[in-house]
């Protein structure tokens, strides 16, 4: 690919290609706006200097028109050219975010998702499209287009006066914001490493508070962060000096620029090249054309941010997909099937350690087994695996005797489903929120399921019942509701095979155990794969497998691992003592 | 919102003297305005009345004069309105670290006297919840960093701006009056129908706004909803169909933003519908005369170069006003916090200087409680109530009962945290004698007698050394290492990369649940106190770490007393009494 195509500039204002017209439509408004400014005083200069000569009425009329029709247009031009712009990157936005998220659904969602705070700089990325299109790609194009037709007429009236400005315009509009914008950079970078350790030592005293009143060392703490803010605050007052360049700059390029052609107008005048009435015009429109390369500066600073956030969303958009079998029209065969998983090993990249280093593992129809272990140990990668989020890196995965990577992923998630880590809760209604799991279905059927997950009760006491609003991640309802919302989209699913990861994770122990045992009595004789740190319900399984680090290092039935020396024990003497 | 919050000038020195600099600054601009413009009239209107360059030289080389110092004037009052925000921001960020630590400016003496106080920081007062975010933190260090920010466009553009959309309209209405009135009555009236039409505008826009917020912050939030959700919507194979809904959503939110934009926008079109029309009809007015012979070329010049630097300021304040107004909200939402006193989280921990201090008795102490109640100030129920319970040296106590029911609330009292609502905490020789109210004794010293190792400790993004020595900075190496072991926490930290030197990132995010247990039992072995206090040691954690974490605490209970707050009985054989607890009240032992 050419400089061109890769540059995340070129490549986000490509996206807004199919809203071309309504764009072009925007800056030529905004031209349109632009240019009646300096019209309208290069207008009543004629007008002026004309009417200096005492000529009759009827040689001013035009003027007399003109400068009252210039004097509407600019402002009804920029509103129109507003609304059209906003609306054309409104637009645009709807075609980004919907590229974006079908890239997303299509790669691997998990990855990208462990932390929240990535998720939210990718919204966000996405939305600045918007912001360099309404602000950063139309003020130059207008600027770009009036500066030609100013330097134009500049240079029609006489042409050192038109180099001049066409000279002035490209430093104040072009140099001036880049030396500003590259100036900025190096302050920019200091203050940032500043406000980084100003903001951590803020994090540290203010959530740490308890820990450091506790231990008598929260002056210590202040200290620190009052170091943190005198070192901001030193470099900010320094570099200060360097940041006011943009605004002396573009003041002095335009002062010098008007006394320039000034002197050059007067001298035209005294060498009669030039008439008394075209020199008053050129001088004037001089002042006035500083107001075209005036939003130019404010881009320049944005640019690089938007660029930044470019990068990040065409690495998102680049991405290749994490799994196999998407162009696979395989349909998987109606009836029970057999989950059998061999050796399979996992990790996150080539130089990473193995995440799961060769895990045999069988699930039966209508058996339910657990997979414990500790934080860590990779059991949520094997969830990761059998939902289709990811390939595995080796050994296999069968699916009724079938490589699940044969399938496509939403084949394979008719099969196998259920509750995923952190199961999300949309900031929509509970009915909505159930439904997604079972698009059409009746309220009757909604109902049932909320019994068997013993939700019923509290759903029919809030006064709106399933049209109840859950906010935003359902915070609306409390950490046992939630957990048994997500349950009862599993079981409104129907999968074959139920995959519970850790579905009661965050819950206060004795919320948890009632809802695991609600959620184990409820999925009863469905094959079901619970995954999971604690303890508890594990008597109920069929079959246990212990993964510590990777790797199966005991399994058998509750009872089995009991009697046996080993880990499951030890962990089961403890918590019962 | 005010565009000068009087508080803003009040709090910070270094905005009254950025007003003063900005103020001479706008006197400075104001003049170099009226002689640009004038310079301008006299040498176009010389040069058509036949003068030569060299008759007009020394006003040519004022307008170069006069070019130079507004740039100069530009970039000197930039440059000090971006010191001058970075001194303000400091001093506002001060102010408000002070205020929530309960540090004040000088050497700080006793925490949480009028501050808001630590656990209401860490949002630890709700007793029902488990969970580890706290939006006070997070919302504070946004604030004072990012928040803050946004103040220096308010400096560097919007104040300068404010100042000289007051003084050019008024200087240049003072000359035109005297070169043409006609002029003068045209821009005196347009003027001040500007910011009458634009708050007009805006006030309807806001009303407007306002009835629209829920919805576009509903719209608005949805594509963030369904991204984060994309796991759960790809479970249920539902992650394809969302495509189509995404684009109805945002097509949604277009129409309704638009909806508003036609409004918001108008605001800006009334201005400059206003200000260009003006400029035209005096440009018409003033031909007209001037063909007439009413005027001269020079005056009519003059009238035309000043009338729109009339409007100009005005306009750059109404470009600038609602990236500005977000630095004004940010300062707002400081003194929002600076005037928050106590009673927004926990009672105050009232040991001001004013009261009492009442000395702690010599040798070991006993803790008694005495039908104590703690209603937390947002709340009708009490959080405890009637406790009543001896805590002897070296005597072990284990609080159990259901999360929520009050035990964690027991500690915070002890902690000093909070005081009690109810009854008396009394802190005494172990006969009974010397009782002297723990409300009243230094809390200093008070603090310096209690080891605690709370259920989420808070690890620094420091030294694993610094982290454990937090409250006896000078210990040593050796005394650390020490502690470390009694920890059952030396060796996992020597198998870090630096050993005791490793950081640990924010929040010790190096580290697992377990080990970050280990590190603060850590911190109270060094700390050596009497008194040791446990909050669920070992809730959320899997077996291997929670057998680690038991024996620390063994050897941590031996010699000291001490209270374990925990809900089950796996403890019991560690303490010598159970006392169970349950909504607020002590029962039988189970």
């Amino acid at each position: 690919m050419s400089r061109l195509t890769t540059e995340p500039l070129w490549r986000m204002v490509a996206l807004a290609r199919p809203r071309g017209a309504r764009f072009a439509l925007g800056v030529l408004l905004g031209a349109l706006a632009t240019a009646s400014g300096v019209g309208l005083l290069a207008t009543a200069a004629w007008l002026l200097a004309t009417a200096a000569t005492h000529p009759p009425i009827t040689a001013l009329s035009v003027a007399v028109v003109a400068t009252r029709a210039l004097g509407v247009s600019r402002g009804v031009t920029r509103y129109l050219e507003r609304l059209v712009t906003h609306d054309a990157a409104f637009r645009t936005l709807a075609d980004v975010r919907v590229r974006v998220y079908e890239r997303l659904a299509r790669t691997e969602p998990i990855r990208r998702f462990r932390s929240g705070d990535l998720v939210s700089r990718l919204v966000n990325d996405t939305d600045a499209t918007q912001d360099l299109l309404v602000r950063g790609l139309t003020p130059p194009l207008v600027s770009f287009l009036v500066g030609a037709a100013v330097v134009g007429l500049s240079t029609a009236l006489l042409v050192p006066g038109g180099l001049l400005l066409a000279t002035g315009l490209l430093l104040a509009g072009l140099a001036v914001p880049l030396v500003a914008a590259a100036l900025g950079k190096g302050p920019g970078a200091r203050q940032a490493a500043a406000r980084g350790e100003l903001s951590s030592s803020l994090v540290d005293t203010l959530y740490g508070a308890p820990d450091l009143v506790a231990y008598g060392a929260m002056d210590q703490a202040v200290r620190r962060v009052k170091r943190a803010d005198g070192e901001l605050t030193r470099i900010a007052r320094r570099d200060a000096a360097l940041l006011g360049f943009g605004a002396g700059a573009s003041a002095l390029v335009a002062g010098l620029t008007v006394w320039a052609t000034l002197l050059l107008g007067v001298a035209a005048v005294e060498d009669g090249t030039l008439g008394p009435i075209p020199m008053a015009v050129l001088v004037l429109t001089a002042l006035a054309a500083f107001e075209v390369v005036a939003p130019l500066p404010a881009v320049a600073a944005r640019l690089g941010s938007v660029r930044a956030s470019g990068a990040r969303l065409f690495d998102v958009l680049d991405t290749e997909s994490a799994i196999g079998g998407t162009d696979s029209a395989e349909i998987l065969p109606e009836g029970d099937l057999a989950l059998k998983v061999r050796d399979l090993r996992m990790r996150y990249g080539t130089d990473e350690p193995w995440a799961l280093d060769g895990i045999d593992l069988d699930l039966e129809p209508g058996r339910r087994i657990a997979v414990l272990g500790p934080s860590g140990a990779g059991k949520s990668t094997l969830a990761s695996v059998l939902l289709r989020f990811r390939d595995p890196d080796g050994g296999t995965v069968e699916l009724g005797g079938t490589a699940i990577t044969a399938y496509p992923a939403d084949e394979i998630r008719r099969a196998i489903s259920g509750v995923p880590q952190d199961p999300h809760v949309f900031a929509s209604t509970l009915r909505e929120n159930l439904r997604l799991a079972r698009p059409g279905c009746t309220d009757e059927e909604l109902w049932s399921v909320l019994e068997r997950v013993r939700l019923a009760e509290d759903v029919r006491a809030m006064p709106s019942g399933l049209d109840t609003e859950v906010g935003s991640h359902g915070t609306r309802l409390s950490g046992g509701m939630r957990h048994r919302l997500a349950l009862a989209r599993a079981l409104l699913s129907a999968p074959r095979i139920l995959v519970l990861d850790e579905p009661t994770t965050h819950l206060d122990p004795e919320t948890r155990d009632v809802v695991l045992a609600d959620l184990l009595d409820a999925a009863r004789g469905c094959a079901t794969l619970l995954i999971t740190h604690d303890l508890t319900g594990l008597s109920e399984m069929d079959r246990i497998y212990v993964i510590v680090a990777g790797r199966v290092v005991q399994q058998g039935s509750h009872a089995e691992l009991l009697g046996t020396e080993g880990w499951y024990r030890r962990a089961h003497g403890l918590a019962s003592r | 919102m005010k565009p000068l919050d009087p508080r803003l000038v009040r709090a910070a020195s270094a905005v009254r003297l950025h007003l003063a600099v900005t103020a001479v600054c706008g006197v400075g601009v104001t003049a170099l305005v009226l002689a640009q413009a004038w310079l301008l009239a006299h040498v176009i209107a010389g040069a058509t009345a036949g003068s030569g360059l060299a008759d007009l030289s020394w006003a040519v080389t004022a307008v170069a004069a006069v070019a130079v110092a507004r740039a100069a004037l530009a970039y000197g009052s930039e440059a000090a309105a971006l010191r001058s925000a970075a001194n303000a921001k400091s001093q506002l960020r001060r102010r408000l670290i002070a205020h929530v630590t309960g540090t004040t400016e000088a050497p700080a003496r006793s925490h949480g006297a009028g501050g808001p106080g630590p656990v209401w920081l860490s949002g630890q007062t709700r007793p029902d919840e488990t969970g580890t975010s706290t939006p006070r933190a997070g919302e504070l260090a946004t604030l004072t960093t990012r928040g803050l920010d946004a103040l220096d466009d308010y400096f560097a553009r919007y104040l300068p701006q404010l100042v000289l959309a007051v003084l050019v309209p008024i200087a240049v209405l003072v000359v035109v009056v005297r070169a043409d009135w006609i002029s003068a009555v045209v821009i005196g009236l347009t003027l001040p129908l500007i910011p009458v039409f634009m708050a007009l505008v805006g006030w309807h826009t806001q009303a407007r706004t306002q009835r629209q917020w829920g919805l576009l912050n509903r719209l608005g939030g949805h594509f963030l909803d369904v991204v984060e959700g994309l796991p759960t919507l790809a479970v249920f194979r539902r992650a394809k169909a969302q495509a189509a809904i995404i684009r109805r959503i945002t097509d949604e939110h277009r129409a309704a933003t638009m909806g508003t934009l036609r409004v918001a926008f108008l605001s800006a079109f009334v201005l400059e519908l206003l200000a260009t029309l003006a400029v035209a009809l005096v440009a018409v007015e003033v031909g007209l005369r001037l063909m007439y012979g009413q005027l001269d070329f020079e005056t009519a010049l003059l009238v035309l170069i000043l009338a729109p630097e009339a409007y100009l300021p005005l306009r750059e304040v109404g470009a600038r006003f609602h990236a500005s107004m977000e630095g004004v909200a940010a300062a707002e939402q400081v003194f929002t916090v600076l005037e928050e006193q106590a009673d927004t989280g926990v009672p105050s921990t009232a040991s001001t200087e004013a009261q009492r201090v009442a000395s702690l008795p010599d040798g070991p102490l006993q803790v008694r409680l005495e039908d104590v109640g703690l209603t937390y100030p947002d709340r009708e129920f009490p959080a405890l109530s009637g406790i009543s319970l001896v805590v002897g040296p070296q005597h072990r106590l284990l609080l159990n009962g259901p999360s929520g029911s009050g035990k964690s609330s027991l500690l915070t009292l002890l902690l000093r945290f909070a005081e009690p609502t109810q009854g008396a905490i009394w802190v005494e020789r172990p006969d009974g004698s010397h009782p002297a109210l723990l409300s009243e004794v230094d809390v200093q010293r008070w603090r310096e007698r209690i080891a605690w190792v709370p259920q989420h400790p808070y690890l620094f993004d420091d030294t694993v050394l610094d982290n454990i020595r937090l409250g006896a900075p000078a210990a040593n190496t050796a005394r650390v290492r020490r502690a470390a072991e009694l920890a059952e926490a030396h060796d996992f930290i020597t198998a870090l990369p630096e050993g005791y030197g490793t950081r640990l990132g924010e929040r010790g995010a190096r580290l697992s649940a377990g080990q970050r247990q280990r590190i603060a039992l850590a911190r109270a072995f060094l700390r050596d106190a009497p008194l040791v206090l446990l909050d669920e040691p070992t809730a959320h954690l899997d077996p291997d770490n929670a057998a680690a974490v038991r024996t620390g605490v063994a050897r941590l209970l031996q010699g000291r007393a001490g209270i374990i707050v925990a809900h089950d009985h796996g403890w019991a054989d560690l303490v010598d009494e159970t006392l169970h607890i349950d909504a607020g009240r002590t029962g039988a032992v189970a």
